[in-house]
């Protein structure tokens, strides 16, 4: 009899196991872009400040607004998952003249889980930037594979 | 295997042979006490029940599972086990995948239970180890990214083939309903040896024989039932030597 409510009570367990990775995804799965803001002190100083953001929109046309008028430390965008490289318009409140930045990178498609699917990585290899009103740029992570890391830095 | 079919039988004369033998040498060889076995092998060929319900439980999931084991020595079996394992997902608007593979498992299994004196005990509890492999292919069919900015993505994804390498550690219990016929349940803890998922951008959902691919390790329960194939029986000695006073 015992032997038998053991059998039982391990199959209920198994039964509850199952399927429920499948069925929900319990992951996050925004992958973007996360670019820092910099104030630049000297060649090897500096520190993260606020950007006033006018606007941010997609190179390519239409261009599609992603940010409006605010105020940010960071941003998060989404690159394109269809090509090797993104575009973006920065334009800072202070300024007439926008910036653009270009980032080229690998992408992979890569199964996430079961219950949310697939989404893409990316890779970054180079950044190409205009300096209106950019310092310089740095890449300090290669890797986009969520939207908490940091992957490059504006130095204005 | 049970212990009852390794059934002691003390072949007096071999005993007296070597308690002579010993008296020979008094003070300078130990005296010797040896027993003789009589060891059954018989093949005991077993099927997983529990697989069976799989598909009840994971729609689009099938599972086989058959084993055979065979007493080597007195309470030590060695323990082959195999299978196959067929899986699809079809997650409306996200992807369609499909994957299918088999694994074997080798190991040895030792019975816990103290001897029957009266050899009369078919059942046996035991604790053991596996060395499991499997090979898997899996494809995926279609896969679709919702892209509000830059457009969808929708691909596929070709044939990949992957292999599993793990440890197993078993415990369980054998019990005769009927003659020839066994009833038993395991419970196995598995850790992943090699890393699978590296070296795909598709992680396999279940790596067979082992378990859920996204883990690097593993618990499982079989319930299975065995029948028994009588082949031959060897006699095994036992040497147990007591030193004289």
């Amino acid at each position: 009899m015992r032997f038998r409510l053991w059998t039982i009570v391990c199959l209920l367990m198994i039964i509850s196991a199952c399927n429920q990775d499948i069925k929900i995804c319990e992951e996050p799965t925004d992958v973007k872009l996360t670019i820092g803001f910099y104030h630049k002190i000297d060649s090897t100083q500096y520190q993260d400040t606020s950007l006033s953001l006018a606007y941010v929109q997609t190179l390519h046309q239409p261009p599609v607004l992603l940010i409006d008028t605010s105020t940010f430390q960071s941003i998060s965008l989404p690159l394109n998952q269809l090509a090797d490289s993104s575009g973006f318009i920065i334009q800072p409140d202070s300024v007439n003249l926008a910036d653009t930045i270009l980032i080229y990178y690998a992408r992979q498609q890569k199964l996430l889980s079961p219950g949310c699917g697939f989404v893409t990585f990316f890779t970054i290899d180079t950044i190409h930037y205009t300096t209106h009103h950019i310092d310089s740029a740095s890449v300090v992570n290669k890797s986009v594979i969520n939207i908490h890391e940091e992957h490059i830095r504006l130095f204005y | 295997m049970h212990i009852g079919h390794a059934q002691q039988k003390t072949d007096t004369s071999a005993v007296q042979k070597d308690t002579l033998s010993a008296a020979e040498h008094p003070g300078t060889q130990p005296m010797r006490h040896d027993s003789v076995m009589l060891v059954s092998h018989d093949l005991r060929l077993g099927i997983d029940l529990s697989r069976i319900a799989m598909p009840f439980l994971q729609p689009g999931r099938r599972d086989v599972e058959v084993s055979a084991d065979m007493q080597i020595i007195p309470n030590l079996y060695g323990v082959v086990e195999s299978g196959y394992h067929q899986m699809q997902i079809h997650k409306t608007g996200l992807f369609e995948y499909h994957s299918h593979g088999y694994f074997y498992r080798i190991g040895i299994d030792k019975n816990i239970l103290p001897p029957d004196p009266n050899h009369q005990r078919q059942d046996i509890a035991y604790v053991g180890f596996r060395l499991g492999h499997a090979v898997l292919q899996q494809t995926v069919n279609s896969y679709h990214i919702t892209d509000t900015i830059w457009g969808n993505v929708d691909g596929s994804i070709p044939t990949q083939t992957i292999q599993g390498l793990w440890l197993e550690f078993v415990a369980g219990l054998k019990i005769q309903i009927a003659k020839y016929v066994d009833l038993g349940w395991s419970v196995r803890g598995r850790t992943l040896l090699n890393h699978p998922e590296q070296h795909t951008n598709v992680p396999p959902y279940v790596i067979p024989g082992f378990g859920k691919g996204s883990s690097r390790q593993a618990f499982d329960f079989n319930y299975s039932v065995f029948f028994q194939i009588p082949l031959f029986q060897s006699h095994y000695t036992i040497h147990q030597k007591q030193h004289q006073p």
